[in-house]
């Protein structure tokens, strides 16, 4: 059985309503932005029910033929007012209402499902889980410590899985590997003239940026750099650091 | 036949249009079937002024033409009599009844427990209100068979229209005495009101959706009522 974690109240007393109306024969509408698990939700709420995509062809055949359905895209449908949802327990998940006066009239029951960032305690169990999983898939053993500030939530949970990623990916790399990156990259842009030049940049940036991050001052960083302040702040100027 | 031996009192007693005899203290004397089920909606004060405010000026009779709303009933006249200084009677003239032209489905019709369904739209509407809901039900209701989806529209959009006020009184139960013909089968009925301090209004959604599942209504400033069906078998087609 599919399983849903959430400590938001908000999703619980969703989840509390839902069950209630479990015995009736009633539409219910999770609306909420992309990848917040309306779908993990919907289908943990009605483990048994057919699942339909709104951009179906099949959409109204599977709604005649059957009496429990998820119907995930719900947005996507093109002609709402065509669909008969009578005597049907519904499911549906959108990312937004396009037409509030059609969807009040096929919902009996339409819910906001929080996005991550409002839900903290939510938020905090998934990054959990991305971890280890990410961890288990990169296979990662050291004991890295992630920067949860540089998490992504502007998609959900798919920025803040990929952002997870990343990090792992960034903090876990070793020399050979970023030498073998930096191989790949360069072996492919080989064309033109001045390439020493043109990809200086790419060890240039990061290296002054996160000395002038690291040391603060650019007197400082240019004695740990061994060059000359002119130097470093010409480098400065020609990298745009200022 | 010598009409003092006729027993008119059966002939009053079943006629659908209520009667009411009062004696100059107030009191009811008697009343008929109609008459009783009136008084659940007005008072018997009320009927009393109506009845002395519109007599005619000397022992006699009057009929006046006016309209009337007391809950579900509407009038349009009544008739006041008195022969002596007594006994004054009432008796108000029922509007006809429009049909409704449609039909009730039976394959629209659910077993619902109403309680659940009052229950998830109470629970809906704590979401994101914080007024006190009062509830006040029979837990043991029977189930019986309604349009789920078109109820629980009537139920969301009352709770709704009741929003601003810090408590609803709701209630739930079977009303005695009176009925509703569907489909020319006589049903019992189930009161379920809504009652707060003010409401908003939205009175003709409300009303299309009441009047399309032979649900009737009664609406005040400060309370929302419905009829609703008991329909416990199936209905005829």
């Amino acid at each position: 059985m599919k399983q849903f974690f959430t400590k938001d109240k908000q999703i619980e007393s969703i989840i509390r309503n839902i069950n209630i109306t479990k015995t009736l024969y009633l539409s219910s509408l999770i609306v909420g932005e992309p990848y917040i698990g309306k779908k993990t939700l919907a289908i943990y709420l009605f483990p048994n029910a057919t699942i339909v995509d709104g951009k179906s062809d099949d959409l109204n055949s599977v709604i005649a033929s059957n009496e429990e359905i998820i119907i995930i895209n719900f947005e996507k449908i093109k002609n709402i007012d065509s669909l008969d949802l009578s005597n049907k327990r519904v499911i549906a998940t959108t990312s937004y209402i396009s037409n509030e006066k059609l969807i009040d009239e096929k919902f009996s029951f339409i819910y906001q499902m929080p996005s991550l960032i409002e839900r903290e305690a939510d938020m905090n169990i998934l990054i959990d889980r991305f971890i280890i999983e990410a961890k288990s898939n990169l296979m990662v053993q050291d004991d890295i410590k992630l920067n949860y500030k540089k998490f992504d939530l502007d998609n959900n949970s798919k920025s803040l899985r990929k952002s997870i990623y990343k990090q792992l990916v960034y903090l876990s790399i070793k020399d050979d590997e970023v030498e073998t990156i930096l191989y790949d990259f360069l072996y492919n842009r080989f064309d033109g003239d001045d390439i020493y030049r043109k990809f200086l940049y790419l060890y240039e940036r990061p290296l002054i940026m996160a000395g002038l991050k690291k040391f603060k001052s650019q007197l400082k960083l240019s004695s740990i750099l061994g060059i000359n302040r002119n130097t470093l702040r010409k480098k400065i100027n020609e990298l745009e650091l200022n | 036949m010598n009409s003092n031996l006729i027993d008119f009192e059966y002939f009053i007693e079943t006629d659908n249009n209520p009667f009411i005899l009062f004696n100059q203290s107030k009191r009811i004397v008697y009343l008929n079937h109609s008459a009783e089920i009136l008084l659940a909606y007005v008072s018997k004060g009320e009927l009393y002024d109506i009845a002395l405010l519109n007599a005619s000026s000397t022992f006699g009779f009057k009929t006046k033409i006016m309209d009337l709303k007391y809950g579900v009933f509407a009038f349009y006249a009544i008739n006041v009599a008195y022969k002596d200084e007594n006994l004054i009677s009432i008796r108000l003239y029922k509007k006809p009844i429009i049909q409704n032209s449609q039909k009730l489905k039976q394959e629209s019709l659910m077993t619902t427990d109403i309680n659940t369904l009052l229950e998830a739209n109470i629970s809906l509407f704590k979401m994101s209100n914080s007024v006190k809901l009062n509830l006040l039900t029979d837990t043991a209701m029977p189930n019986f068979k309604v349009d789920q989806a078109q109820l629980s529209k009537l139920i969301k959009k009352s709770l709704e229209l009741f929003k601003n006020n810090s408590s609803i009184m709701i209630t739930l139960k079977i009303v005695v005495g009176e009925y509703i013909i569907i489909n020319d089968k006589k049903e019992k009925l189930i009161a379920l009101s809504f009652e707060a301090k003010k409401r908003d209004k939205d009175d003709n959604t409300l009303q299309n959706i009441a009047n399309s599942n032979y649900i009737a209504i009664v609406l005040k400033d400060n309370l929302i009522r419905f009829n609703i069906p008991f329909i416990q078998d199936n209905i005829k087609q």
